[in-house]
């Protein structure tokens, strides 16, 4: 990698621009160089590991691809947390001991195992390494943000069961999806969906799916929003055993509205028997079909935008316009199968162009666990210090997700992070670190050893300055070919690892990818 | 670091002149702090009609303050303050009120509300009011009042301060962010050793260089201010008792930091949970909760802060995305809404009632609240009265120039500036139901109810009836055939206010028809073609 001056950067600013860069899905179709791979991993997974990277390296991106989402399909089935089957009789219905026991017994459902179940995701994130499946997981709950924390706590199971439809629909139609998650029990408690009654509509729901899930602000008008509620109203879910079948979502036909309605054009006519499966189909289907047949453009549209932020650049340019105007087109030609359009961008020329290259800024997810995958620390902590770093796994701060981007990076954010990550590299013994170094292969050369680690954790290659910088904290000042003693003693060995983390995850490129 | 030098700064569709005023140098150092309430506060259960029996009947027939329990500020206007606004020290809101140091500021709010939680959030944010609801809003109006000042340097203090997690979009100008964010000054203090405090130059692609730029100068920011931060709050000290929940401590951090020294110019902090869509609940509901907090988070602060000695250079404001619907929902809550009340306080306000009562009818849209104060006013307020700029620099931040609340302004020291344009046009009210500005009586409603039958001609029985009502009232529909047939009732049902859409079962073979609509007394005819 050349190493770019400010003043050369800036006058081939003036004279090239962002317009030449290949905006198309034209596939790339020549063998990945090591970085290239680099890339890719590091967009479709949360962790990086060097064997990875050595058996990509000279594939092409459609076998790379491929390969992501063939092992995405192999894994959606993980096994559940241990909770998934846990309910209780309403505490409120029982008296002495029994309420006593249900009480403890909810408080766990609607509180810690909500915890317990970001602990279980970020086990499976950090073993998601050669597939795209945890990454769209999370887009999704990004998408589709729910919280189990509000003012009445959504219980661990519903929010699981959450989880689970993202998973089994990780690249799957949209269409599908947004007829789910609108009868989902997390979303039906946490939008209000369950109080929304044909006596009095709650709009909460109805704006943000149109708003937030399918279309974006102002592709929509206040009385769709009317209408959609009365078209959403009946569903409810309950969370006790005695009140019916725990967190399974179902129609209560006294609370749907059973007048006619009016949505975008289209008559909703209650000329069937109210029950749930009408009510789903005529109801539910029918409302998502029309949204996306009268607004389909602008749907596939909107959730290609934030796929394209997703994968390639959080903050698009003008010239990025296009790209993300063909994926949409892909998305409708595949009548919302999002799988398509998903491939072609990570295949795509546009992708592997350098502008894109390492201009990512990482969430909590890609710094802690692209370090939790190599080191001995508790993945419950994991799940906390991404709490404090800006991500609360099952808690977004609201119904629009988090906000991305540069918001990853504040001057709170920053520091936590920092501070953070050194307690991940300081849960390991100078051996554990050594043996971590010694385990990569050409690590007995200080130069191949510096280069894998950078490939790690930093966006891209560094300047010759920079990578003498990091090469001399394994060195301490010794000269090159003193490595080869220097490992000789384990915990020498591992302090020199420790100093050459602390070193890397201050660099501003360890929060870049 | 941006590209070139900025010319002509966009906002929205507005392009703002070229001719760029210079930033006044003045040396005052009043301090501004704003409180955030997230989520769209209920601002009629938070300053109460509480002589208004449609606000006990109609709005909120369960989620209303009983009238025996509201403290009223003003029998003239109707208004009276939610109880819990006399929480915290000296009587709370309530007692600064008494005390002329906080202002009820009514019907804030701007054109064309929005009622997205967070395009809305971003108008207030940006302090732009956009053409469209696409148009992206990229900087914070304190963001761009603070661009002026010498870029390249950093300033002693930062420019300003947030207890939180999120920089806000309020504090992002063209040339990045203005304020450091924070949640806790020893932590900030111990943890920023260990950040890049570094310039690096790299290399690279232009994105990329970009980012790496904002996280390295994030790093730098954070190491030099954290220091500056840590100085001022091992200064500072509070006197007063704060209750210990989050908002209060935020504003006893704010008030510590004051009294240390720290020379920022402005303080935000966040007060979450006020979108109650559900459950929001009467006195001892999640909203009343929420209004205690702020009452005694705010009145803490303001005695704090006298104690202090600094009551003379401190004022706050809250904002709030939007109010909330007058009808309450189904789900013992209530939906978005438009124009809402906001507070400021401090020695600097003046403690009065600004605008009328909210106007119940006729709506804006049917269902919603005009505003009679747009949210701009008061920053440019602010600007020009408080940080003692030119009316054509804050003209510059926010596109135009704006009246001043009520035309005499919040802040004592406002001067009145009668080549400022007027303020929004706005109906006028009054409650006495012989008064021709009681918009309650349907004899004042100049607009005519709507209706439009569609399709039109009608094949088959169905229909629909479009009904925009100015006053709820009893509808019953009669279909007559046109040689005077009476076919009977085919509607009957009480509406609210508002766009209704109806769904019709015509009766009759085909034919030409006659829909005779009565609302209320009064009657409205649609012809009807049955094919």
């Amino acid at each position: 990698m050349g190493i770019v001056s400010r003043r050369d950067f800036f006058g081939s600013l003036l004279s090239t621009s962002r317009l030449d860069i290949k905006a198309n899905l034209d596939e790339y179709t020549q063998p990945l160089s090591r970085p290239q791979v680099q890339h890719l991993l590091r967009r479709a997974t949360f962790s990086l590991s060097n064997s990875i990277i050595d058996k990509y390296v000279g594939k092409t991106a459609s076998f790379v691809v491929d390969e992501l989402f063939a092992n995405a399909d192999a894994s959606i089935n993980p096994s559940p947390p241990f909770f998934h089957n846990d309910h209780i009789n309403n505490p409120a219905n029982l008296s002495g001991k029994q309420r006593e026991e249900a009480d403890a017994k909810k408080n766990l459902l609607f509180g810690e195992y909500n915890h317990a179940l970001g602990e279980w995701w970020v086990t499976l994130m950090k073993k998601d390494t050669v597939s795209v499946l945890e990454k769209m997981v999370l887009f999704w709950h990004d998408h589709f943000a729910t919280q189990f924390q509000s003012c009445d706590n959504v219980p661990a199971v519903s929010m699981y069961r959450q989880n689970d439809l993202f998973r089994k629909n990780y690249a799957g139609n949209l269409r599908n999806l947004l007829e789910q998650v609108t009868i989902d029990g997390a979303m039906l408690k946490y939008l209000n969906g369950n109080l929304n009654i044909s006596a009095s509509p709650n709009e909460n729901y109805a704006r943000e799916l149109m708003e937030l899930f399918s279309l974006g602000v102002g592709n929509y008008t206040e009385q769709d929003v009317r209408e959609a509620s009365k078209i959403l109203t009946g569903w409810k879910v309950n969370y006790f055993l005695d009140d019916g079948i725990p967190y399974k979502p179902f129609l209560n036909p006294i609370d749907f509205d059973k007048t006619t309605k009016f949505f975008m054009g289209e008559v909703f006519a209650v000329n069937y028997e109210v029950n749930e499966q009408n009510v789903f189909k005529n109801s539910i289907q029918k409302l998502i079909a029309v949204i996306l047949s009268k607004k389909g453009d602008v749907a596939a549209k909107f959730i290609s935008y934030k796929l394209y932020q997703y994968f390639v650049y959080a903050n698009p340019q003008k010239a990025d316009a296009s790209v993300i105007d063909q994926m949409a087109k892909l998305v409708t030609a595949n009548d919302f199968e999002l799988k398509p359009a998903l491939k072609r961008l990570l295949k795509s020329q546009h992708f592997f162009d350098d502008l894109n290259v390492g201009a990512q800024i990482k969430s909590p997810a890609e710094t802690v666990i692209g370090m939790l995958k190599h080191l001995k620390f508790s993945d419950r902590l994991a799940r906390n210090i991404m709490e404090v770093a800006g991500l609360e796994l099952f808690n977004p701060p609201n119904v629009s997700g988090w906000k991305g981007y540069r918001s990853w990076i504040s001057t709170k954010t920053l520091p936590t992070t920092i501070y953070y990550t050194k307690e991940i590299i300081n849960n390991n013994t100078n051996t554990e670190l050594a043996d971590w170094a010694l385990s990569i292969e050409g690590s007995g050369d200080v130069k191949v050893l510096t280069e894998r680690y950078i490939e790690l954790f930093l966006a891209r290659p560094v300047s010759e300055d920079r990578f003498r910088k990091f090469k001399n904290m394994f060195l301490g000042g010794a000269p090159d070919y003193e490595w080869y003693e220097i490992i000789k003693n384990k915990d020498q060995a591992g302090q020199r690892v420790r100093s050459f983390l602390f070193e890397i995850i201050k660099a501003p490129e360890y929060f870049l990818f | 670091m941006g590209v070139g030098v900025v010319t002509n700064l966009s906002l929205g569709k507005m392009q703002v002149s070229a001719f760029e005023p210079a930033l006044a140098n003045v040396q005052n150092d009043n301090i501004l702090v704003v409180i955030q309430q997230f989520g769209g506060n209920d601002g009629m259960n938070t300053i109460t009609p509480y002589e208004w029996e449609s606000y006990y009947t109609l709005y909120r027939p369960k989620l209303h303050i009983p009238k025996n329990v509201v403290e009223p500020i003003s029998k003239d206007l109707g208004m009276a303050m939610h109880p819990n606004l006399k929480r915290g020290p000296k009587n709370g809101m309530l007692g600064l009120f008494n005390e002329g140091k906080l202002a009820v500021m009514h019907g804030l709010g701007y054109h064309n509300p929005n009622y997205s939680h967070f395009r809305s959030t971003d108008i207030w944010l940006s302090g732009v009011v956009p053409n469209n609801d696409i148009d992206p809003l990229k900087s914070g109006w304190l963001g761009r009042y603070f661009d002026r000042v010498s870029p390249s340097e950093r300033t002693e203090s930062p420019f300003c301060l947030q207890i939180g997690n999120n920089p806000s979009l309020m504090f992002l100008g063209e040339t990045g962010e203005k304020s450091i964010v924070l949640e806790d000054v020893e932590q900030l203090y111990s943890q920023a050793k260990a950040v890049e405090s570094n310039k690096i130059n790299i290399g690279g692609s232009a994105y990329f260089m970009s980012e790496f730029d904002y996280v390295n100068n994030v790093g730098q920011e954070v190491n030099e201010y954290s220091k500056v931060i840590k100085k001022a709050f091992d200064n500072g000290k509070n006197i007063e008792k704060y209750e210990n929940q989050s908002l209060a401590n935020q504003l006893k951090l704010v008030a510590r930091l004051i009294n240390g020294g720290l020379k920022s110019k402005v303080y935000f902090v966040e007060h979450h949970g006020y979108d109650t869509h559900s459950n929001q609940g009467v006195l001892d509901g999640i909203h009343s909760r929420l209004l205690a907090e702020l009452s005694e988070a705010i009145s803490a602060f303001q005695s704090d802060i006298e104690q202090l000695g600094h009551a003379s250079k401190v004022v706050g404001i809250t904002t709030s995305e939007f109010g909330r619907r007058p009808y309450e929902n189904g789900s013992l809550g209530t939906d978005h809404g438009t124009a809402n009340v906001g507070f400021a306080f401090g020695e600097g306000v003046k403690g009065e009632i600004f605008g009328f009562h909210f106007a119940f009818l006729p709506f804006r849209d049917f269902q919603n609240l005009w505003f009679r104060t747009d949210f701009r006013s008061i920053y440019f307020e602010i600007m020009v009265s408080w940080f003692g700029q030119t009316p054509e620099y804050a003209q510059y931040i926010l596109g135009s120039k704006f009246a001043y609340i009520e035309e005499k302004g919040f802040l004592k020291n406002t001067k009145q500036d009668i080549t400022l344009p007027p303020p929004p046009d706005v109906p006028k009210i009054s409650q006495d139901m012989n008064n021709p500005d009681n918009p309650l009586s349907p004899l004042n409603i100049t607009e005519q109810d709507k209706f439009t039958l569609y399709p039109n001609p009608v094949q088959g029985n169905s229909a629909f009836l479009n009904m925009r009502l100015y006053f709820q009232g009893p509808v019953r529909i009669v279909q007559t055939h046109v040689n005077g047939q009476e076919m009977g009732i085919i509607h009957e049902k009480t509406y609210q206010a508002g766009l209704h859409n109806v769904y019709l079962e015509l009766k009759g073979g085909p034919g030409l028809y006659l829909l005779r609509i009565k609302v209320g007394k009064r009657n409205h005819f649609v012809k009807c073609l049955k094919m």
